[in-house]
Parts: C-alpha cells; sequence; structure tokens
C-alpha cells in the first residue's frame, strides 16, 4: 500500500475511533458531573484511555504536515512515547482501582458492560502499538532542528481548529452511537435521515479538506478548496433546510425519536442540539466561500 | 351469567379500543394487566423513584443502599415511577432490573423524561420483550397507539373479587414549544383508557351494565403512579399553605424550585374525582419535594426520591410505602435511608 493511501485509511479509521472516544468521553463526564463527580477519581484511567485515540488523531495530521523528514520521524516518537504513557498509566491505575473502588471486579459494569476489564484491554493495545511504532522507528537517526518562531495569530487559528475538530468528532460519534439508539419505528424517519447526516458533516468536510490539501499541489488547492466549500454548503444547507421543515411539521420528531442524541438539549430543556449542528455544518464552508469570493473581488479590483 | 358478561365486555372493549389499536390487533381491557396478585390486609406498595442510574453508577454501592430501603420497607409490590435511567445503557438497565427482581417481589415501571436518553433503542426500554425476561416484572406494553408505553394497571384480589387496582400510566417526557422543551402530561386517549378500564372492571364486580347504577361508595378503590405531577399539584399546595399547613390535610416538603407539572391540564385528575376510585396519586419528577395532600378527595403525593443520582438532599432520599386499607383509605410511609 502506497504511504499516501496508507495515510488517509488510517486517518479515517481513527476519525472513527477519536470520534465514538470523544462522544463516549462527554456522556460520561456529563454523566458523573451531574452526580456531583462521585465517580471522576474512579473514572481517571478511562478518560485517559479515550483521550488515546484523540491525541493520536490529532498528532497524526499535524505530523502529516511537517515537511521535514527529521521532524517527522522526532514528532512520530515523540507522540507515541506520550500516548505509550498515557496507556501504561490507564492501565496500571485503572488495575489498582479495580481492587480499591471496585473490590477486584474486573466487571462492575458502568461504562460499558465488561468495565473496567474493557478498558484495560484497550489500554494494553494502545501500548502494544506505539512499543510497535517506536521498534520501527528505533533505528532512525533524529537530528536536533531548531524550533521556528510562535505566531499568536496562527496559535489563535491553531486552537479554533481544533475546538472545530472536537465539536466535529463528538457529532461523528453521536452518529456512531445512533446505531445503538435509532427509532426502530422507523415514524420519523423523515426527520432523522437528515439529522443523521448533518451529524457526520463537519468530520466529512474536515476530512475531505485534509485529503485535498495532501492531493492537489499548491496552485490548485485554492480552487478545490473553493468547490469543496460550495459542496460542503449545498449539503449542509439543503440538509438543515429539511430537517427544520420536518421540525416544523412534526414539532415533536426529536423527543419521539431521538432524544438519546441530545442529551444536553434535554438537560436545559432548550432546543441547542439542532441549532449546533446547523451553525457547525454550515459555518466552515460559508467561510471557505465567503473568503475565496472576497480575495477574488479584492483581486479583480486590483 | 358473568362468563357471558365477559365475554360482551370483552367485544365492547374491542369497539372503545378499536381506535386505539395498532395496526389490526385489538386489544380488550383485560390485556394491559398480568395476572392479579392477592390482596393483603395493608398492602404495601414500595414507590421508588428518580433513580437515575447511567453510565457512572457503581452498582455495588447501590445494591447495598437499595437493600437497606427494600428491607426497611418490606413491600408486597415495587413501583419505579420514572427516571430510573438517564445517559444510561442496556447493561445498566438490565442490571438495575435483575437486581429488583431477585428480591422475588412484583414489580413494575412507569417511565419518566430520562428514561429514553441511553445508548439504547426507544423499542428497548419500552417495548414487552425486555420485561418478559423477569419473573416477577408486572409490566405490560401491548404496543398499542394508546399515547405513551406501558399504560397498565395490576388488580389486587381476594379470592375472585378486586379490591384495589393500581395504576401505571405514561406522563411522556417532553413537548416542544418554540425554542424551549416543556414536560409532556397523560393525554385525553390515556385517560379514556384508565376511565374505561375503572368502569369495566367495576360493572365486571358488581355485575351490572351501566357504570353509574354503582354507589359511589362502592366503586373498587385504585392509585395511580406516573412521573411528571399534575397542575393540581400546585392548587394543592396552595390549599394547603392557606389552611396554615394543616396536618390532617398534608404532609412532607415542598423544596425544589417548582412544581413542574406538564405544558397543560388535561383532565386526568377531573376525570379520577368524576370516577369516585383513585384514592392516591403518587409522581416523581421533582426531587425534593417530598408533600402529600389530600386535596378535593384525592392524595396527592410525590414519592420520595430513591438514591442519589443527580440532585437531592441527602437527608431526604429512600422510598414511600403507600399502604392500601381494607376500608379502601390510604396511608404514606416515608423511609428515609441514608447513604
Amino acid at each position: 500500500m502506497k504511504t499516501k493511501t496508507l495515510f488517509i485509511v488510517t486517518n479515517i479509521l481513527l476519525f472513527f475511533f477519536a470520534g465514538i472516544a470523544t462522544h463516549f468521553f462527554v456522556m460520561v463526564i456529563f454523566t458523573d458531573a451531574i452526580n456531583d463527580f462521585r465517580a471522576f477519581i474512579d473514572y481517571i484511567p478511562l478518560y485517559l484511555t479515550l483521550i488515546v485515540p484523540i491525541y493520536a488523531l490529532i498528532a497524526l495530521n499535524r505530523i502529516a504536515k511537517v515537511k521535514s523528514d527529521n521532524v517527522k520521524l522526532r514528532k512520530i516518537k515523540r507522540s507515541s512515547i506520550v500516548l505509550l504513557s498515557i496507556s501504561a498509566v490507564a492501565l496500571v491505575y485503572g488495575l489498582i482501582n479495580t481492587f480499591v473502588s471496585f473490590g477486584g471486579n474486573f466487571i462492575a459494569g458502568g461504562p460499558s458492560k465488561y468495565f473496567p476489564l474493557s478498558f484495560m484491554l484497550l489500554d494494553a493495545a494502545f501500548i502494544f502499538i506505539f512499543i510497535y511504532v517506536l521498534i520501527i522507528f528505533r533505528k532512525e537517526k533524529v537530528e536536533k532542528e531548531q524550533a521556528g518562531n510562535v505566531c499568536f495569530k496562527k496559535v489563535i487559528a491553531d486552537v479554533l481548529k481544533h475546538l472545530y475538530l472536537l465539536f466535529a468528532l463528538y457529532f461523528l460519534g453521536t452518529f456512531a452511537f445512533a446505531f445503538y439508539a435509532f427509532d426502530l419505528s422507523g415514524e420519523h424517519v423523515l426527520g432523522t435521515l437528515p439529522t443523521y447526516l448533518l451529524f457526520i458533516v463537519p468530520s466529512l468536510f474536515i476530512i475531505a479538506s485534509e485529503i485535498i490539501k495532501g492531493e492537489v499541489g499548491e496552485v490548485r488547492y485554492p480552487k478545490a478548496r473553493f468547490i469543496l466549500g460550495i459542496v460542503g454548503l449545498i449539503a449542509s444547507v439543503v440538509l438543515s433546510a429539511w430537517m427544520f421543515i420536518y421540525l416544523a411539521i412534526k414539532p415533536n420528531f426529536v423527543v419521539d425519536a431521538m432524544t438519546a442524541s441530545f442529551p444536553l438539549t434535554f438537560a436545559i430543556s432548550l432546543n441547542v442540539g439542532l441549532i449546533l449542528i446547523t451553525i457547525l455544518s454550515i459555518i466552515p464552508p460559508l467561510y471557505i466561500v465567503a473568503s475565496h469570493l472576497i480575495k477574488r473581488i479584492a483581486k479583480e479590483k486590483k | 351469567m358473568k362468563k357471558i358478561r365477559q365475554t360482551l365486555f370483552s367485544l365492547f372493549s374491542v369497539l372503545i379500543l378499536s381506535s386505539c389499536a395498532g395496526g389490526t390487533e385489538v386489544f380488550t381491557f383485560e390485556d394491559y394487566k398480568k395476572p392479579d396478585l392477592d390482596y393483603v390486609q395493608d398492602f404495601r406498595v414500595l414507590q421508588l423513584t428518580d433513580i437515575h442510574f447511567g453510565l457512572a453508577t457503581n452498582f455495588a454501592e447501590e445494591w447495598v443502599y437499595f437493600d437497606k430501603v427494600i428491607s426497611q420497607a418490606d413491600p408486597d409490590v415495587i413501583i419505579m415511577t420514572g427516571d430510573m435511567f438517564m445517559n444510561a445503557s442496556v447493561d445498566v438497565v438490565n442490571r438495575l432490573y435483575t437486581y429488583i427482581d431477585s428480591h422475588d417481589i412484583p414489580w413494575t415501571v412507569t417511565f419518566g423524561n430520562h428514561d429514553r436518553q441511553g445508548f439504547y433503542t426507544p423499542q428497548f426500554i419500552e417495548g414487552q420483550s425486555t420485561y418478559d425476561k423477569y419473573d416477577n416484572c408486572m409490566y405490560v406494553d401491548p404496543d398499542d397507539d394508546i399515547n405513551g408505553h406501558g399504560n397498565h394497571y395490576i388488580n389486587l384480589v381476594s379470592g375472585t373479587e378486586v379490591e384495589w387496582q393500581l395504576f401505571m400510566l405514561d406522563s411522556g417526557s417532553y413537548y416542544r414549544t418554540g425554542a424551549t422543551y416543556k414536560y409532556d402530561v397523560i393525554h385525553e386517549d390515556q385517560i379514556a383508557w384508565y376511565e374505561h378500564v375503572v368502569k369495566e372492571t367495576n360493572k365486571l364486580k358488581q355485575d351490572v351494565d351501566d357504570f353509574s347504577l354503582i354507589n359511589p361508595a362502592d366503586v373498587i378503590p385504585s392509585v395511580a403512579f406516573f412521573h411528571i405531577p399534575l397542575f393540581e399539584y400546585v392548587d394543592a399546595y396552595e390549599a394547603w399553605e392557606a389552611s396554615g399547613f394543616d396536618e390532617n390535610m398534608g404532609s412532607g416538603v415542598y423544596n425544589d424550585s417548582g412544581v413542574w407539572h406538564g405544558h397543560y391540564n388535561s383532565g386526568f385528575f377531573a376525570k379520577a374525582k368524576e370516577l369516585n376510585s383513585t384514592r392516591g396519586m403518587f409522581v416523581g419528577h421533582d426531587h425534593t419535594n417530598n408533600f402529600a395532600i389530600n386535596y378535593q378527595g384525592i392524595t396527592l403525593s410525590y414519592g420520595v426520591k430513591s438514591g442519589r443520582g443527580i440532585y437531592h438532599d441527602p437527608d431526604m432520599i429512600g422510598g414511600q410505602v403507600v399502604v392500601l386499607s381494607d376500608d379502601g383509605t390510604i396511608d404514606i410511609e416515608r423511609v428515609f435511608v441514608a447513604y
């Protein structure tokens, strides 16, 4: 398999796992939060385990952007060591905690049927993967490289991008878990279908952006990005309009068929879930299209 | 004669409920109950409410706690009035139901506004097959077209005579109004179902064709369990307040931020008054309210919040026992158990 293809496949798989991890992380910590964080100490290993795929996804995409092989290698080794350490801490903590808090019961339940055993097995798998990565790259010589200047504007943009990524991952996880919570009566399928599709739009948009960035050259990139923006915008607007039209016809469809997908909405009794997913889907492509057009107009004026 | 009458009643029920039936299947009022339970003097119904088990529940600790509540309450039947779960999974649901069932005491549930929020389909939490796995479960959901799921009842009998009826109604979850969600209500078709069951059971017992021929004092007493309080809970509290908190009229506390009733008054209380059957209504929902007030002949009562799931007062958790006497009166015992 070509390195590029391998990267795309790994990225998509990691995106999916990170989405599940993000959603599950939010659900568990939200459940714990409304219970006065009573289980927080016991669930630290679980949170650490769930952070691993999210961190790995971010690290992979950061590494892919680095042009120097030397720096790339260094980042791979550093990220692997960090992820290995997180997994090891989670495993050891989890093991001790099983005896301290769950009376040695490895299938005490709660977050999953076989909790905490299931998460320990995940930790073990992660440890194996990152040791393997370190072994592969152990012979590569890493030379020191000087760090560049940090631009404040870039840092802000980076933070916003990662924030958007986390929201996108959360809703991708909502989509994945919807297979557990799908309303089998099919009564509101015309309303749930566009909503479920909207859940994956932000993630698809990010994945497509990354692929385009890697596939097309610098010259063709602005045009390809603009086309992606147009496609993303049309898809988001059509799906959002479809969803809201259905909502106008059947005002209670979310209550009847999708309560499980919007825990925060029903915690505060405000219809924020549908609005948030609409904003997350529309704003990025709209920004791309608008900024492209503004630049073109400015260029034409010159 | 009784058999012929029962057949006629069944046919009548078919006509009445045919509008509520899903698909081609039709249901009689007797399809909404499991086999009757034997009534014993001072029958003890333990109401557990708002347990709120979820992904962050430590079951080992919870079983120790609920063992204490159940042993202190010493119930003949256990009814969980909604919000058993919030952000739960199939495994969490199975664990609670298996635990409750292990006490060998008949039990059932009504749903709250949070029970459908979890990693499972609505059909899993509401469907009959989930509950049929348990030997002592009295839950019935005939999958009809009546609003809600698990609108059902239990007859308490001495021999063949019905002494008491326990009604379980699904008061729904939410109702969207603009950008906000309000709480749902017991809908008109559920009230019609309740009326139908009360009338048919009484007609059968008294061997008459017309419910109005039955002396109101002879109507079978009943109690109703659901999750979301009625509008009348506010009226009852105001009346109790106006009485100077008369001890003969009510007991308990109003410590929550409100009485969080449904979005309109669908008339369940008025219908209960008219039928003269229901002696008390028992809800959950507002965790730090536990008052019980006799209002216009019907006791409007909150339960005692069970367990420490989400907001609660640690000194006011446990369960509530509703004692059903053979003279048709009810008594309330609050069982407070700390962790």
